[in-house]
């Protein structure tokens, strides 16, 4: 059963471990069959048609968008989960269902009156229309509720009764015990919005505007249009998928330690 | 529970409630407006149900649908099976396998859709690696995206392949927090894994699988990335892609929007059904 274990851990890093190589060879390194496991003839190139000058516009509009959205989507969701959580207001039930709504339909499904939404309130283009729709994530906030409600009640109370506001409780009692919800909702936000391909580049059409994944994108097309084997295409799109991978990949690490123990709801008295 | 007072309320569910105004609600009543016109870059004329009796009759619209089903009824068992056995086989290891598990089967979520379709692009190519093991085994090479039959079921693959972490997270944690003194008193009976795994762990855990399942059901009809990155023929897109090509590429936002009001009344009709069943 470990060995069994082991080889499917195996299987599941090896695009990834294809992917790293792949992006450091020659085209006659990738085409090379049997794979190559250890790879020869390094070159950089791959990356290099990526560094040309609009990759620091890209990068730039890509750590506003994520920045934002990211930090907006946390306060957002801990917000209402925690006024979910612990009180009564008018509409609750409403409010909650609606929200359960958000989570059945996909998003897709309201791609186009979104957009044109986006286009009626004049926000098309610009990068509000990337980070407004994605701060609301009805799953972040399902999970800051549950989270919330498995929190020591009388622990709250006992901070209220020393006269501390809702915004003190929240920010300094529910915060600090909350750190692995916290970094929960941080990944999600952050593979959610690096990830979000189709919307940013419906969004997006000016080039000054484009975030990563869009500008990335758009070289990898330009260099598969072509289909010449000698621009090493697939070369391109790997590399492409590592530099877009790599944020990813560290907030993740540096989330992990909180992040596992949240999908499984232990809190602890 | 206490009351919550206007300020606060203001300050806390304001913001969650104007987005969901301005990016669910105004959304779903546009959509049914739009799908009631036929909307172009320049017209914008009333006509009624004709796009929906256009979508009933729509040939393009209705291999999408079959597609849809096609790839809800592959991926489903696929995801169940993978999420449930890994679960099945890490919860009998230690707690460090365990772990590990976690992490490493949810490493390809974390670069589902754009970043691994990179590397699929290679896997599946007409030379690429999967190619060349079915060369070793006197297979004709297979141009995997060129046709529905072998593009549907390699992108279920790619997609189970990207969400088995997070089913694998909900199912072992469904798994551990059984009774323990359960399986002690299957272990004095002299159950074996096996048996422990089907009788005991399988029944305990069936609303976590069929909490999978329902996900996976509900995932499959709204699959793009992939279908766009790699496969971008009607022949394998499902009715999230027909939207797509509807609405942004040939500019028909009102088709686009009633193909989309479909969708929606399915995904909503299934889920009700869901929560029918489950009670």
């Amino acid at each position: 059963m470990r060995i069994f274990l082991a080889i499917i851990f195996i299987i599941v890093l090896i695009p990834f471990y294809f992917m790293v190589i792949g992006s450091i060879q020659d085209v006659y390194g990738i085409m090379a069959m049997p794979p190559r496991l250890i790879p020869k003839d390094l070159t950089i190139e791959n990356y290099t048609i990526f560094f040309g000058n609009r990759f620091l516009i890209y990068t730039m509009n890509t750590v506003i968008v994520a920045s934002c959205d990211i930090i907006a989507s946390a306060l957002v969701s801990c917000m209402t989960g925690y006024c979910f959580a612990f009180f009564k207001f008018p509409f609750k039930r409403a409010l909650w269902l609606l929200i359960l709504f958000g989570i059945m339909i996909p998003p897709i499904a309201l791609i186009i009156p979104k957009f044109v939404v986006i286009k009626d309130i004049g926000l098309s283009g610009t990068l509000a229309a990337v980070i407004l729709p994605c701060i609301l994530a009805p799953p972040s906030i399902y999970l800051a509720r549950c989270y919330f409600e498995s929190l020591p009640f009388s622990l709250l109370e006992s901070a209220r009764m020393d006269g501390a506001n809702e915004w003190q409780i929240l920010t300094k009692v529910a915060a600090p015990l909350s750190k692995s919800l916290i970094a929960a909702l941080l990944i999600f936000a952050s593979i959610g919005i690096l990830n979000d391909y189709l919307w940013q580049m419906l969004c997006l059409m000016d080039a000054e505007k484009q975030t990563l994944v869009v500008g990335l994108m758009k070289e990898v097309r330009r260099s598969t249009v072509v289909y010449d084997m000698k621009m090493n295409p697939f070369g391109k799109s790997m590399a492409s998928g590592i530099i877009l991978f790599i944020p990813i990949l560290v907030i993740f690490l540096f989330g992990n330690k909180y992040f596992t123990s949240s999908l499984q709801g232990g809190v602890k008295e | 529970m206490t009351r919550l007072k206007l300020p606060q309320f203001l300050l806390m569910l304001m913001p969650p409630i104007i987005l969901l105004t301005v990016f669910t609600l105004w959304p779903l009543a546009e959509v049914v407006w739009l799908s009631l016109h036929n909307v172009n870059f320049i017209k914008f004329d009333f006509i009624g149900l004709a796009n929906y009796y256009e979508a009933v009759r729509d040939i393009a619209f209705r291999q999408e649908v079959l597609n849809s089903l096609f790839y809800i009824a592959l991926l489903i068992p696929l995801n169940v099976i993978l999420s449930a056995s890994l679960a099945m086989i890490a919860y009998h290891l230690s707690k460090r396998w365990q772990d590990s598990g976690r992490i490493i089967l949810y490493v390809p979520s974390l670069a589902a859709g754009v970043i691994l379709a990179q590397v699929w692009k290679w896997v599946f190519n007409a030379k690429g690696p999967i190619n060349w093991i079915l060369g070793l085994l006197h297979i004709p090479a297979i141009q995997w995206f060129s046709n529905g039959i072998t593009s549907i079921p390699v992108i279920v693959f790619i997609v189970a392949f990207c969400s088995v972490g997070s089913n694998f997270i909900i199912c072992l944690s469904s798994i551990l927090s059984i009774d323990k003194s359960i399986f002690d008193a299957a272990n004095i009976d002299g159950a074996n894994r096996g048996v422990i795994n089907r009788q005991i762990i399988l029944p305990i855990i069936m609303p976590t699988v069929i909490l999978i399942g329902f996900m996976a059901m509900l995932q499959a009809p709204a699959i793009f990335e992939n279908i766009f990155l790699l496969a971008p023929q009607t022949f394998a897109g499902t009715m999230a892609y027909g939207i797509y090509q509807q609405g942004f590429q040939f500019g028909r936002y009102g088709y686009g929007a009633a193909q989309s009001v479909i969708m929606l009344v399915l995904m909503v009709g299934l889920s009700v059904l869901k929560n029918r069943l489950a009670k």
